[in-house]
Formats: C-alpha cells, sequence, structure tokens
C-alpha cells in the first residue's frame, strides 16, 4: 500500500463563519486501510470538518478529497464510496427500524434481497432484532446509533465516517463496534473517526490528529506524537499537553 | 439537612402560570419579521429579545381582537332581524321598506287603472305597472344571492301572493344594521326569546371546540414521548398542585379564546344594552366557558396518556382537529352564513324558554333584557359554583387515575415488543415515492391535513355561498377552476412543505449518492400525482352533473389538471426558497409570505382558466412552466447548500434573471405607452416603436448595471455580449450567419402571409395586426423605420436570447431553450404574428448557438424586421 495515494486527503481546510474560525487551514491525509481519529476537546472542529467531508457543509478556503474527488462539487460520487454516522441520528418520525434500513438501501440503489443478506449479521450483532419493528423515533439514543450505524454499513463503502460513534452504546455495543472496526481495517476499508474518548483511539487506531479551536494541534502515529512529548506518556498526557497549548494559544 | 424547600400550592399555581405566559411571549419575540439569517458566528438559533417583535405581535394581537368584535357585531345584528323577521312575517314574505312602499303604490295605482273606460288604454296601462311591479320585485329577489332557479321560484311566489293578496301579502322586514347597538337585542316578547335561543344554541359549540381544539394537533407534544408534563412531574410538587395549575394555564392562558371568543361575548351583553358592563359580564363568561373546557381538557389529557398507545393518540388527536376545526367554522359560519344563520333562527323558535337555562349558555341570561338583580345574581352564583364544582370534579377524577403512576408502563415500547411481523410488504413503490407513501399513512396530523382540511373548507364554502353549488354545475369553466383551486389547496399542504417537512432528517438524505435537488423533485413527483387524483375526481363528479358540456370543457379540464401538476412544482419551489433548514424552531422555518406569493399565482392561472380566451390561456401555460422553471434551477444551485450557514451559491446567469428582464420590458412599455399617449401627440406607429426602443434600452442599462454589481463571473460572455476566449469565431462568419438565419426567418415570415391572404377569413384578423396597419397609417419617418430596424432588435434580442435563453442552456440541452425562449418570445407579439414572430424566435436562438455572439441574432432580427416592413409596402 505504499505507492497508493490516500483515499482521503484534506489540505488547508478552513471554515469561518464571519469573524469566527470553526476550522482554520487543517491537513491531513489517511491512507487505505487505516483507522484514523480526531481527537479533540469540545467546540474544536470535529464535526464541522466531518461535514466538510460529506459535502454538508461547504469549506470557505482549502480542498478536502475522497479518493481524489472533491468532497463537494463531486458529492455524489464521494457518497458511494462513504458511510456516514453523525452524533446525533435523527430519524423520521412514524418510520421503523426495518423502514429506515430498507430506504437507505434503495437509496444506495441496493434491492431488497442483497439488503437482507447484507444486513442480516450486522442486525444480530448489534442486537437491534427485536426493535426494528419499533418506530424509529422512539429507540434510546444507543438504539438510534446501532441503526444509524447499520444504515452507514449497508453498501459496504470503502470509507466509514463516524462521528462519536460509541456516545451513548452500552457495553455490549461498543465491543462489536471496535470488533467490527477492527475486521473493516483488516479487509482494506478505511476508518475515520472523531471521538474524545482517549483510550479508546489509543486502542483502535493506527494514527491520530489533536484539533483545539479549529486548528491542527498534532498529526501522526502514536510513537510519533509520543516523541513529541515524551517517550512514554499514555495517549492522555500527550492531549492534554498539546491540546493545552493550543489552547492557550501558543504554536504548536 | 435538605436545600429544597416545600412550595406551596398557590405558589406553584403562579410558577406554573409564568412558565405558560413566558413561553407564549417568547414564541411571539421569535417571530420572524423577515429574512434575517442568523449571524453564524453566534452558534444560536434563538432569537434575540426586541422591543420591535412585542410591539408587532401586540398589534397583530389587536388587529385580530378588533376582527373579532367585528365579525361578531355584524353576526348579531344579522341574527336579532332574523330573530324579528322570524315572528312577524309569519305568512308573509319579508321584503324592504322601500319596496313595500312602491308595492302599495303599485297595487293603488293598478285599482284605479281598472276602473279605466277603455279597454285599449287600460290594457296598456296594466300592461306598463305590472312591467313596473316585475321590475320592483327583480330588484328585490336580487339582493340575495340566490341561484338564477331559486331566483326564478321566488319571483313566481311573490307574483302569485301580491296577485292574490296585494300588498297584505309582505311585510316590512327589519333591516340588520351595519353594526348591531344596545338595541340589537330585541326588547320584548317572541323575538327576544328566539334570539336568546338562537345564541343558547350558537355557543353550544364553545366548550367542545375548546376540548377539541386544544387536545388536537396544536397539542404537540401530547403523543411525543418526551411529554412536558412528565417532566414537570419530576419536581416536588404535590400532584394535586401540578393538575390544578395545569387547568389554570389551560383556563386563561389560551389566546385563540381570548381573540375569538372575548369579543363575541363582549358583544352579546353589549347589543343587550348593557353598555360598558358589557365588558366584565364577557370576562365572566369567557372565564367560565374556558374554565369548563381547561378542566375537561385536563382531564382527558390526563386519562389518554395514561391508557392509550401513543399511535391511537396520535389518530384521535386527528380526529379532534378535524371535529375542533369543523366546530370553529360552525362558529364562524353561523356569523355570515345566511342559510346557517335562518336554520339556527329556525329552530330556536321551536326552542322552549327553559332551554337556554343548560350549563353551556345560561350566562346569556345576565345580558337578558328581562332579566332583574335577583335572577342575575342567581346566574353568577351558579355560575361560579359550577366552574369550581366541575374544576374541583375534574381534579379528583385525574388525581385518582393517576394515582398509581403517571404512565401506564416506561419506555418507548410501552410493554409491547412486537413480534417480527411478516415485513417486506411487497409494494411497488420503493425509495423515496415509498417513504412519502408510508410517513402519509401513517402520520395521522398530515392526512388530516392533506386529506380532510381541503374538504372541510370547500364545505365551509359551499355552506357560507349556496350558489356555489349551482355554478359548478352550470357552467364547466367553474368547475374546472373549481378543481384546479382545490387541487392547488392540496399542494398547499402537502407539496410546499417537502422540505420544511425534512427537518431533523435532511442529514440522513444528504449521505445518498443522489443530489438532494432529485431526492426533492422525486417527492413532489409523488405529491403531483396525489393532487391530480383530488382534482381528477372532482372534476369527473362535476362533469357528471354539468348537463351543458361543450367542447371547450376538454380544453378548461386539461388546463386544469395540467395546472395542478405543474403547481405541485411551483409550490415545492416556493416552499424550498422559502424554508430555512438551519432553523429548529419549527414555526420559524418557513415563510408565511411565501404562501401569500402561491395563492397570487393559483388565483392568476386560474382566472385563466375561467376566461374564455384562448390567447390568454396559452400564454399563462407557458410563464407558469417557464415560472416552475426558472424556481427548480434556483433550488438545484441552492440545494447544496442548504445546511451551511455562511456559504451561498455562486451567482450566475439564470432563466429567473432572463423573465424578470422581459417582465421589466412588458411593464416599462405599459407605463411609456401611457405616458405618451396622455403627453404628446405623437401619431401612432412613432409612439410605439418609441416606447418599445425607450424600454428595451432601459432594461438593458439596468441589467448590465444590476449583473456588473453582482459581479458575476463571465457575464459578458454568457450574454453573448463578448466572445469567450478560444471560440475562434470571426465576425464576418457571424454577421454571415445572422443575416443567412434572418433571411430564412423572413421567408417563413412571407409564405405565412401568402397562406393568410389565400384564406379570406382570416384577413379580418390580418387587419388588425398592429404592425401592419400602424405602418399604412403612419407618415414613416426614415428614422423611425431606422430604430424599428436597428435598435428594437437589439435590446430585444439581448433580453430574450442573451438572457432567457442562456439562462435556459445552463440547465437543459439547445432544443428546449430554442423552443422555450421563441415561444415566451412570440407570447410579447401581437396575436397576429405569434407563428411568424415564433419562427423567428427559433431562428434567431440558432444563430445564437452557432455563432455565442449577440452580433448574429440582431442581424437576425433585424433583417427579418427589415423585410416584413418592406414587404408591406
Amino acid at each position: 500500500m505504499q505507492g497508493a495515494p490516500p483515499l482521503v486527503e484534506i489540505n488547508n481546510l478552513s471554515k469561518v463563519y464571519g469573524s469566527f474560525e470553526a476550522v482554520k487551514d487543517i491537513t491531513l491525509s489517511v491512507s487505505a486501510g487505516k483507522i484514523f481519529a480526531l481527537l479533540g476537546p469540545n467546540g474544536a472542529g470535529k464535526t464541522t470538518t466531518i461535514r466538510m467531508l460529506m459535502g454538508i457543509l461547504v469549506p470557505t478556503s482549502g480542498t478536502a478529497r475522497i479518493d481524489g474527488l472533491d468532497c463537494f462539487q463531486d458529492r455524489v460520487e464521494v457518497k458511494r464510496r462513504v458511510g456516514y454516522l453523525p452524533d446525533e441520528p435523527v430519524f423520521y418520525d412514524y418510520l421503523r427500524g426495518s423502514e429506515v434500513i430498507r430506504f437507505s438501501g434503495e437509496m444506495h440503489g441496493l434491492t431488497r434481497q442483497e439488503l437482507g443478506t447484507r444486513t442480516e449479521s450486522l442486525i444480530t450483532r448489534l442486537e437491534l432484532g427485536d426493535a426494528l419493528e419499533e418506530f424509529a423515533v422512539n429507540y434510546s439514543k444507543g438504539m438510534k446509533k446501532k441503526l444509524a450505524l447499520v444504515c452507514a454499513m449497508l453498501h459496504d463503502p470503502a470509507l466509514l465516517i463516524l462521528d462519536e460513534p460509541t456516545n451513548g452504546l452500552d457495553p455490549f455495543a461498543t465491543r462489536v463496534l471496535h470488533e467490527l472496526i477492527r475486521e473493516k481495517a483488516a479487509t482494506g476499508k478505511t476508518i475515520f473517526f472523531s471521538t474524545h474518548l482517549l483510550d479508546q483511539a489509543e486502542k483502535l487506531c493506527s494514527q491520530i490528529a489533536i484539533v483545539a479551536k479549529g486548528r491542527l494541534a498534532a498529526h501522526g502515529t502514536l510513537e510519533e506524537l509520543r516523541a513529541r512529548v515524551s517517550s512514554d506518556s499514555s495517549l492522555e498526557e500527550i492531549f492534554f499537553s498539546v491540546a493545552g497549548e493550543s489552547n492557550s494559544g501558543s504554536t504548536p | 439537612m435538605i436545600d429544597s424547600r416545600p412550595v406551596s400550592f398557590v405558589q406553584a399555581l403562579r410558577l406554573m402560570a409564568w412558565l405558560a405566559v413566558r413561553r407564549q411571549i417568547n414564541r411571539w419575540q421569535s417571530l420572524q419579521l423577515g429574512r434575517r439569517k442568523t449571524d453564524p458566528s453566534k452558534r444560536t438559533g434563538t432569537a434575540p429579545k426586541s422591543t420591535g417583535r412585542s410591539i408587532y405581535s401586540v398589534f397583530l394581537l389587536g388587529i385580530l381582537l378588533f376582527n373579532g368584535f367585528n365579525l361578531a357585531s355584524q353576526g348579531l345584528g344579522r341574527l336579532g332581524a332574523l330573530a324579528n323577521n322570524v315572528h312577524a312575517s309569519a305568512n308573509k314574505i319579508a321584503i324592504s321598506a322601500y319596496t313595500r312602499q312602491k308595492l302599495v303604490e303599485t297595487e293603488a295605482a293598478l285599482k284605479q287603472v281598472r276602473q279605466l273606460p277603455d279597454a285599449e288604454e287600460r290594457q296598456k296601462y296594466i300592461g306598463l305597472w305590472d312591467r313596473y311591479l316585475d321590475q320592483i320585485l327583480q330588484n328585490e329577489v336580487s339582493r340575495e344571492s340566490l341561484s338564477e332557479d331559486e331566483e326564478a321560484a321566488k319571483l313566481q311566489r311573490m307574483h302569485d301572493a301580491f296577485n292574490q293578496q296585494g300588498s297584505e301579502a309582505f311585510s316590512v322586514e327589519f333591516g340588520s344594521h351595519l353594526y348591531s347597538g344596545g338595541d340589537t337585542w330585541p326588547r320584548s316578547g317572541a323575538p327576544a326569546l328566539t334570539f336568546q335561543n338562537t345564541l343558547g344554541l350558537l355557543v353550544l359549540t364553545f366548550v367542545p371546540m375548546f376540548v377539541c381544539l386544544w387536545l388536537g394537533m396544536n397539542n404537540k407534544d401530547l403523543g411525543q414521548v418526551e411529554w412536558s408534563f412528565e417532566w414537570l412531574y419530576g419536581f416536588p410538587v404535590s400532584t394535586r398542585a401540578l393538575l390544578a395549575s395545569r387547568l389554570f394555564v389551560y383556563s386563561v392562558f389560551n389566546p385563540p379564546v381570548w381573540m375569538f371568543i372575548f369579543p363575541f361575548l363582549i358583544m352579546v351583553y353589549f347589543t343587550a344594552g348593557c353598555g360598558f358592563a358589557a365588558i366584565p359580564l364577557g370576562l365572566a363568561a369567557t372565564l367560565y366557558l374556558s374554565g369548563l373546557a381547561g378542566s375537561a381538557t385536563m382531564l382527558l389529557e390526563v386519562l389518554l396518556r395514561k391508557f392509550l398507545s401513543l399511535s391511537q393518540l396520535k389518530n384521535l388527536q386527528a380526529l379532534f382537529t378535524v371535529l375542533g376545526t369543523i366546530f370553529l367554522l360552525l362558529y364562524l359560519a353561523s356569523l355570515f352564513s345566511q342559510p346557517l344563520e335562518a336554520f339556527l333562527v329556525g329552530q330556536a323558535k321551536e326552542l322552549p324558554a327553559s332551554f337556554t337555562w343548560n350549563p353551556l349558555s345560561f350566562y346569556l341570561l345576565l345580558g337578558a333584557p328581562h332579566s332583574n338583580p335577583a335572577e342575575a345574581m342567581t346566574v353568577g352564583a351558579l355560575m361560579a359554583v359550577i366552574a369550581f364544582g366541575t374544576a374541583a370534579v375534574a381534579l379528583f377524577f385525574a388525581e385518582f387515575f393517576i394515582r398509581e403512576g403517571l404512565l401506564k408502563s416506561s419506555g418507548p415500547y410501552q410493554g409491547i415488543r412486537r413480534q417480527k411481523t411478516a415485513t417486506q410488504s411487497a409494494g411497488w413503490l420503493s425509495g423515496v415515492a415509498a417513504n412519502e407513501m408510508i410517513l402519509l399513512r401513517r402520520d395521522r396530523n398530515l392526512l388530516v391535513q392533506v386529506l380532510v382540511s381541503p374538504l372541510i373548507v370547500v364545505a365551509y364554502y359551499f355552506l357560507v355561498n349556496s350558489s356555489m353549488i349551482s355554478s359548478a354545475t352550470g357552467n364547466f369553466h367553474h368547475a374546472a377552476t373549481m378543481a384546479f383551486v382545490i387541487g392547488s389547496y392540496v399542494l398547499m399542504s402537502s407539496a410546499m412543505p417537502v422540505l420544511t417537512r425534512e427537518n431533523k432528517t435532511l442529514w440522513q438524505l444528504m449521505t445518498f449518492p443522489r443530489e438532494l435537488s432529485s431526492i426533492l423533485v422525486e417527492k413532489t413527483q409523488v405529491w403531483a400525482v396525489f393532487a391530480l387524483l383530488y382534482a381528477g375526481t372532482i372534476l369527473l363528479v362535476l362533469a357528471h352533473f354539468n348537463h351543458h358540456l361543450h367542447p371547450s370543457a376538454l380544453l378548461d379540464a386539461f388546463l386544469a389538471l395540467y395546472g395542478v401538476g405543474l403547481y405541485a412544482f411551483i409550490a415545492a419551489g416556493i416552499g424550498i426558497m422559502g424554508t430555512n433548514a438551519l432553523e429548529t424552531e419549527v414555526r420559524a422555518r418557513f415563510r408565511p409570505e411565501m404562501v401569500y406569493l402561491y395563492m397570487i399565482l393559483v388565483a392568476m392561472y386560474a382566472v385563466t382558466i375561467y376566461t374564455p380566451s384562448v390567447w390568454s390561456k396559452f400564454a399563462q401555460v407557458v410563464l407558469s412552466t417557464l415560472l416552475a422553471y426558472a424556481l427548480w434551477q434556483k433550488v438545484k444551485d441552492v440545494s447544496p447548500y442548504l445546511l451551511d450557514p455562511a456559504e451561498k451559491p455562486a451567482r450566475a446567469l439564470s432563466l429567473a434573471d432572463g423573465m424578470m428582464a422581459a417582465l421589466a420590458f412588458f411593464v416599462l412599455q405599459g407605463l411609456l405607452g401611457f405616458f405618451f399617449s396622455q403627453s404628446t401627440s405623437m401619431p401612432l406607429a412613432m409612439q410605439v416603436v418609441l416606447t418599445y426602443v425607450i424600454a428595451g434600452f432601459l432594461v438593458f442599462v439596468l441589467c448590465l448595471a444590476i449583473f456588473s454589481s453582482q459581479k458575476i463571473p463571465h457575464v459578458w460572455q454568457s450574454v453573448g455580449l463578448s466572445r469567450a476566449p478560444g471560440t475562434v469565431m470571426p465576425i464576418g462568419k457571424a454577421v454571415v450567419i445572422g443575416l443567412a438565419y434572418g433571411g430564412a426567418a423572413a421567408l417563413g415570415a412571407m409564405i405565412y402571409l401568402h397562406v393568410v391572404d389565400l384564406v379570406p377569413q382570416w384577413h379580418i384578423w390580418k387587419q388588425d395586426a398592429e404592425m401592419s396597419a400602424l405602418l399604412r397609417r403612419a407618415d414613416n419617418p426614415l428614422w423611425i423605420c431606422g430604430l424599428a430596424v436597428i435598435a428594437a432588435p437589439l435590446f430585444e434580442e439581448f433580453i430574450f436570447r442573451g438572457l432567457v435563453f442562456q439562462g435556459l442552456r445552463r440547465s437543459t440541452g439547445p432544443f428546449w431553450a430554442v423552443l422555450a425562449s421563441a415561444a415566451l418570445f412570440a407570447m410579447v407579439h401581437p396575436p397576429f404574428s405569434v407563428i411568424p414572430v415564433f419562427g423567428l424566435g427559433i431562428a434567431t436562438a440558432l444563430s445564437f448557438q452557432r455563432s455565442g455572439f449577440l452580433l448574429a441574432p440582431i442581424l437576425t432580427h433585424a433583417t427579418y424586421n427589415a423585410c416584413v416592413i418592406f414587404l408591406n409596402h
């Protein structure tokens, strides 16, 4: 995989609202088959970056590319390759879970038979089976996340973008999610997720980026980050030192 | 040591009341006055407090209150008059005083005339007076809005009555004053009782109306998983205090009650002659009624929530809304619908005096003209007793039922884990269409709004205006118009909110590999089909009852159906452009001005179905189609940016610009023409050409100014004023192309003129044609010809080819762009020259397409004009 171009390329990406800089000059790249974590405190710009990757927001400057396609201009093609799990999924009133899955599948061009085979194992592993006949709006928070996860993985995308994926999941579901992430990465899919759970990032990821106040504070593998601070610190200590620097305004 | 202190009953009441008031004020203050995108650097969607908005809300409330008084006053006046008439003219026909006077004179005159000796003279005078009589009776009958058949019947009846009994068969009806005064309530005797009973009947609807409306769909959180009462229940306040304060809030803090019923009751007491005492009396009565309704609502709310599942509850809510709306409409209709008023008064006449003593109506007795203080005090006391008694009973039962828990079961499953039913219901719809249909089936609120409300509104209009039925079945133009209007009304609640309904689920639509605008188009198609079914059914039903069908009926039917389909897209387009997708507060998402715009457009189209002129029908169809297309071009531009608060789509040349330029051109022509015709005495031909040229020039300059100020990229090239870099089209070649196409168009015109000459019947049409007539009569100075040949084409080509054609080309292929721009171009020319001008439009568009430079179509047009002018000499 050395010579392959990175799947996700973000170059000097910025999003500015008036005088407020939500995201400023972020440059990252993620190669295929890697698990990438975007860490940062609340309000750092993680969700804004992810939304720019999904074409929901338009970058003020800079580019974001997935598989060589611009995330905004070619967003329709990009979405074929991407599965998205938002932080707080909201579903239609009056639709059952099974119907939400069917609708998502049909919108990705899958027939009902294909859908059935793809989602069966996933639904069993996530223990969603019982609840699928209930209206999705009545689900608890964790169940909504699980349903959204199924919808994101339906079309077996090359890149999974997960925004705070384990937020609201119970320990069983969290473990299943971690297993799923590792399995997907092993088959060559790429995972890009944002979190503020540092131990989760430490366990799963090959590459980490730390953002604070809209800027990239640090970027690289865990070893590279350790080298910046001191040799044996946990990610937590690295985070506080790096993000703390940014928070107090000094440049990294 | 606990820090939380117990709260007394009264304090709890006060706090809950404050909560309700505060929420209502916040809601009023969030009224969006204009398109103000919330400043995205502040991450908040909450509107700041502003005195301006508060004043506006108060002003609105004032207007509504005033309307309430107005409506009540007029309605009561009419009811009073009716009450009097019903008794006065038991067997007699009621007519106006003037008519009666005339009838008396006629009777006397006829008596004299019959005694004339000469038979011939007698016949003559009798005939004269008969015709006079006919006229008077006709005038009298046409005062009411009756259908033709009813009018004829009544006229016949009047004639017979006059022939039999003379003027004794008629009695003077009590006129209803425009505004009721202190004496509208009849003072004594049977009319007083009738009036009282009528009011008693009317107010029966109030309490059920309140209860239904408060429990209906407006009560948004009743059917939600998160119920606000459940949240309040978590505070350390006694259940009794909570329930009582809920009751109190329902009774007292309900703006619709104060806007509609309070003025009505004040007017009732006012018409009884109570003067200013009417206000406290009205207040007491309103509080009494809303107290009853509040108790019932509070109890029902608790019971329903406890014993029904959420989806059953939502169904019931929809039913309540329908019932509540029916009651409200009945109340409003009885204030200005003559048949309903007559019905009410007729029924009231038969009722005994004790009818008014029922608990829903007896407070009216406070105002009865012959009431004595003792009776008034009894009534007052009874009111207090009943109100507090009902409240106490409601509280008792509510507490009783929730003593073992507020809810039957907790959690969203409500204790039912359903077995996996045989899913995979094989519907033949898939994707977006299937989704919309599932949501429609299950969302009872939406179902009621889309299916039932139009029916209720139509029934209401029939009730108020009884001649509508006869006109709809008598004249297919009316029927087709009605079908179109009803279809458009259905669209207003189904297609227009197509984006507003998405609310927070838009994110999921944006994860699919499809352009959001194409998903929205598909949704609109679903609703278009739906509305078409509605309109189609109505058309068939009305056609069945229509006895005189004409072949033009087919055209009307087609227009109506095409209109409904097209307006689905217009409604959705307007709705999408008017929705702020980022706004979470549902009420503030949608700008209400969009509804008015839509209604105006519907009215314009409806008028063209109604008029017999084929030309205006054609024009309207072309215009509406282009409008829909221009709207959706904008939608496609805007839809990727819907969820981004800061970015906007790049400004590009759109069809909308072209259409606005064409409209401005038209309007300016009209204004200038009017100006010239009033102020100067130039010959007509000169005036016409000058208005043409000046209007064109003004639009040209204005467009250039606007475009350069908006910094549209490549605007000069897209408009054709400069050549795109890289195209090596020498000017000479452009000139040749232009002339060639112009020649072709002129040839077409010549052929057309010859063909018209061949058919003698069409000559008259040709005589009316402006251009040839004017030029034949005019003096023809050379410079006028020059202007017509050179200047007019310049500006017209800029507008129709540079703007309209290019705007279309941005989104569609050359074929449709050429046709549509040629159609629009043809429409603004006089009817005679439509066909050759259409050909000219095609030719100029093609020459523009080939050369990319405005010079070519200008030459085409100039050639054509020159040939036509030359030919006509």
